[in-house]
């Protein structure tokens, strides 16, 4: 048994934020150069009573009732690092909401850039297990909760979204998602951090160490450049060795998708890895950073522009808050 | 590279006029904010393929200690 995506939809907020509206909050900044310097030019963000499940749901919500019955769903894994709640779990509400079968599996798990290749990994695995034979892989984020509007390093790059994939199970033995490889380095936790947001005290917090004396330690701090650093470091390496191991090279993969963190990140990884231009494909001037939403949301423009066809080889990269980072091919079918 | 290039590619960098840094400019005199040193490090690894380490580099105080930090890719 294996799975194959079926189906990948997405939501966004209503409210976009400008270029204009961030260069407005500060006299130093230009639209154009923020424009330049990020590759953004306007990103979506939830309004205060919007949260990551309600834009879960709304991309969920253009699968199942529509080409899906609800009834025929078996698992629901929700990616997030924007909960509605500490406890209970999110995904439990999101099968209540969208009229899943109780004897369907559920549950959320904690991962940012890298947290669509792990879904994909986990839906995979209990497919092949014989847990599953139709899942909803689902996407949400909002960042914006966390962010100070007037921190540049962070009110230019992300954005809110919401992302459903639906995988169905077939018999078959070509393996349409897969294979993986996974990288973590936790000790660039203290680089993308939330402080206050969790168990842990923000007082003497030797995580929230490098946070500028002025800033809230209680909102999104990003260490920009050590964050691209890690990454240049790391994913080439990565991306080497996946190839050697299944004895690829890149002219096995029809496109690469690396997770969209910024315009500067993704050209440099295209040169470092030896991508050409005509197989990266870049999507994030009208969306921004969406976290574990960028590569689903790509998809599904891809499969909607009618770029996607039946066997074409994707090379999908995610990578960030962590440190996390993964790979893995998929064929579309 | 020479030097004059990669001070040329710094000034388009840091968003300052064409002329404007020299090898002795000290860094403190710029407006660096963190998206221009996320620039610098993309064009460290991106272009010239080194290694980046942002705390070295953010100890650089002048545009000399950045040509340092080049490895001797930058003469």
């Amino acid at each position: 048994m294996n799975g194959y995506i079926k189906q990948v939809e997405y939501a966004l907020p209503e409210r976009q934020v400008t270029n204009e509206e961030i260069a407005a909050l500060n006299s130093k900044w230009t639209t154009e150069k923020i424009l330049e310097k990020t590759g953004i030019s306007r990103r979506h963000v939830a309004d205060p009573q919007t949260t990551a499940s309600d834009l879960a749901f709304q991309a969920a919500s253009k699968i199942v009732g529509r080409s899906v019955p609800p009834e025929t769903v078996d698992l629901l894994v929700f990616c997030t690092q924007s909960p509605d709640y500490v406890l209970p779990t999110t995904a439990c509400i999101l099968q209540e909401r969208l009229g899943i079968p109780t004897s369907c599996a559920a549950f959320d798990f904690n991962q940012g850039c890298s947290g669509y290749i792990y879904g994909l990994s986990i839906v995979q695995s209990m497919i092949r297990a014989g847990q599953s034979r139709r899942a909803l892989l689902l996407t949400g984020e909002t960042y914006s909760k966390w962010m100070d509007p007037a921190d540049f390093s962070v009110a230019t790059i992300f954005g809110d979204a919401g992302t459903a994939t639906l995988i169905d199970a077939e018999e078959n033995e070509t393996a349409f998602i897969g294979p993986f490889i996974y990288g973590t380095d936790g000790s660039g936790a203290d680089r993308l951090i939330v402080g206050g947001s969790g168990a842990r005290a923000m007082e003497n917090d030797p995580c929230l160490g490098r946070i500028p004396e002025d800033m809230d330690k209680g909102k999104l701090f990003m260490d920009g450049p050590e964050i691209f650093a890690f990454t240049t470091r790391k994913i080439p390496s990565t991306l080497k060795k996946f190839l050697n191991e299944n004895q690829w090279t890149m002219d096995d993969f029809d496109y690469v998708i690396f997770h969209q963190a910024n315009k500067f990140m993704i050209y440099s990884l295209r040169k470092l890895c030896r991508i050409t231009e005509v197989k990266l494909i870049v999507d994030m001037e009208r969306t921004g950073n969406t976290v574990s939403n960028t590569i689903p949301i790509i998809l599904s423009d891809m499969k909607g522009n009618h770029v996607l066809q039946s066997g074409d080889r994707l090379l999908l990269v995610g990578f960030g808050v962590g440190y996390s980072w993964g790979a893995c091919r998929i064929v579309w079918k | 590279m020479k030097k004059e290039d990669f001070i040329k590619e710094l000034e388009e960098i840091f968003i300052v006029e064409h002329g404007t840094l020299r090898e002795n400019s000290k860094l403190k005199d710029i407006d660096i904010d963190s998206t221009s040193m996320l620039g610098l490090v993309a064009y460290l690894a991106g272009e010239l393929e080194l290694e980046v380490d942002t705390d070295q580099l953010r100890k650089a105080e002048t545009v000399r200690d950045l040509i340092a930090l080049t490895d001797g890719k930058v003469q």
